[in-house]
């Protein structure tokens, strides 16, 4: 197995306590609400053009 | 018409929704694959509107072809013949003026809108996969669920048809844990879009209109820059496909490591450098290699050849234009350069040697550098202001 099908299959088959799962749910709050701030600035994604 | 697929667009994300609310729970593997389509479809319209009813013939006209690309006396023709109307298509969607010229203004937005540039890739390779007997052609639904997966549309990754065909037609039940993960590739592809590269390219970005010390800052910078934009979309993709048991292949495995040009473009655009590999490089190898022979110094003569052919045409795939042509030629280089050189080092010191001196700090480190910047500079040539100097 290489390190992308790893990758692929971390957070499917790890059990995670439950600090830690609410932990990794507010980290993603966290990026949402920061993303969509920034947003309403931002442009379209730039590697599209190709 | 919205030419282009904006991600900050209510559109794509009431999509990605209503396709995760729908496909996900779907248990029967003929149903999934319609409601997918379905989804892709509706994905289509909503940019294209009343375009739509030539997409979906464009659609039906490439399943018919990749069909009797399977059997029958005339699959060589039916071949040919299709790889000149998707390069024809193709050099459309490149180049505006074309179709203007030709009375077909229309074309262009269309092609830009379905991602071309993505869809010629993907048919080129059912194309040759169902052609070499690889695989066996798609139905319909199949067809639209793999050349235009709502997506993967704009920005890849490039699922080969090997990898479509071959996953499983229902995945497995989505547990809390994965639809975390999910969400976490999504969050983590709008942070580094969004946050990161925005507030990069805003505090240091310039356009190379700054010169001295600073151009060669901003060329280390803009290199950052370019990874976290362009590896957020397929964070976002891989992410999408997850919530919704639709593989998506990696695109990313932390390139700026890299130790060479090779190992580069293992780590970065992966799908499309596997693209290349399958449809470009081995077929050039192995059809050198037929008329010319093996041999020591001919196999890497051939490899010279096929790493330069194969990626001065993913320059051109880029963008037909100097810049990407001279951005294929640098990165052809650095490939052969680097064979060369593993071709070299091998013959000297032997296979433990080579292994030996490449777990060495100093090689490592020296390397990685090198190759940093060896392909943010190859970056600058398809960004830098050309016109500006005229």
């Amino acid at each position: 197995m290489n390190d992308q099908d790893k990758h692929v299959t971390v957070g499917d088959t790890q059990a995670t306590p439950g600090w830690r799962f609410g932990f990794r749910l507010l980290r993603v709050a966290v990026m949402l609400v920061l993303a969509f701030w920034l947003s309403r600035n931002g442009d379209a994604f730039f590697y599209q053009g190709f | 018409m919205n030419p282009t697929i904006d991600l900050t667009s209510p559109a794509f994300w009431l999509v990605a929704l209503l396709a995760i609310a729908l496909v996900t729970p779907i248990t029967q593997a003929g149903l999934k694959r319609w409601v997918w389509a379905g989804v892709n479809i509706l994905f289509i319209a909503w940019m294209l509107r009343l375009r739509t009813l030539e997409v979906a013939s464009a659609v039906v006209v490439a399943h018919l072809a990749l069909r009797l690309l399977a059997c029958g006396s005339w699959r060589r023709a039916i071949g040919w013949a299709g790889l000149a109307l998707a390069l024809g298509l193709f050099v459309m969607r490149k180049l505006p003026g074309v179709t203007e010229d030709l009375g077909l203004g229309v074309v262009n937005p269309l092609l830009v809108a379905v991602g071309f540039s993505y869809v010629f890739l993907r048919l080129l390779d059912a194309g040759r996969v169902i052609y070499e007997g690889g695989r066996p052609p798609p139905d319909l639904a199949s067809t639209v669920n793999y050349l235009l997966p709502f997506h993967m549309l704009a920005a890849g990754p490039i699922q080969s048809y090997e990898d479509f065909v071959d996953q499983p037609a229902i995945a497995k039940p989505l547990s809390a844990e994965g639809a975390l993960g999910g969400v976490e590739r999504i969050a983590l592809g709008l942070f580094k879009k969004f946050v990161v590269a925005y507030l990069l390219g805003e505090a240091f970005l310039t356009g190379f209109h700054v010169g001295g010390a600073y151009f060669w800052f901003e060329v280390q910078v803009y290199y950052l820059w370019f990874y976290l934009d362009f590896s957020a979309y397929s964070d976002i993709a891989v992410g999408i496909g997850r919530l919704m048991g639709v593989h998506t292949p990696e695109n990313f495995n932390r390139p700026y490591v890299a130790r060479n040009m090779i190992d580069f473009w293992e780590r970065w655009h992966i799908s499309l450098s596997q693209w290349v590999r399958r449809n470009l490089f081995i077929p050039i190898q192995l059809g050198l290699a037929r008329k010319a022979g093996g041999g020591g110094k001919r196999a890497l003569l051939i490899a010279t050849l096929a790493f330069t052919v194969s990626f001065l045409l993913c320059g051109l795939w880029h963008g037909i234009s100097w810049p990407f042509f001279a951005w294929g030629a640098m990165h052809a280089l650095g490939l052969v350069v680097t064979n060369t050189y593993r071709h070299w080092l091998t013959k000297r010191v032997g296979r433990k040697g080579v292994k030996a001196y490449k777990e060495k700090t100093g090689y490592r480190l020296v390397a990685q550098v090198l190759t940093f910047e060896y392909v943010a500079l190859s970056l600058v040539i398809i960004s830098y202001p050309w016109k500006d100097l005229l």
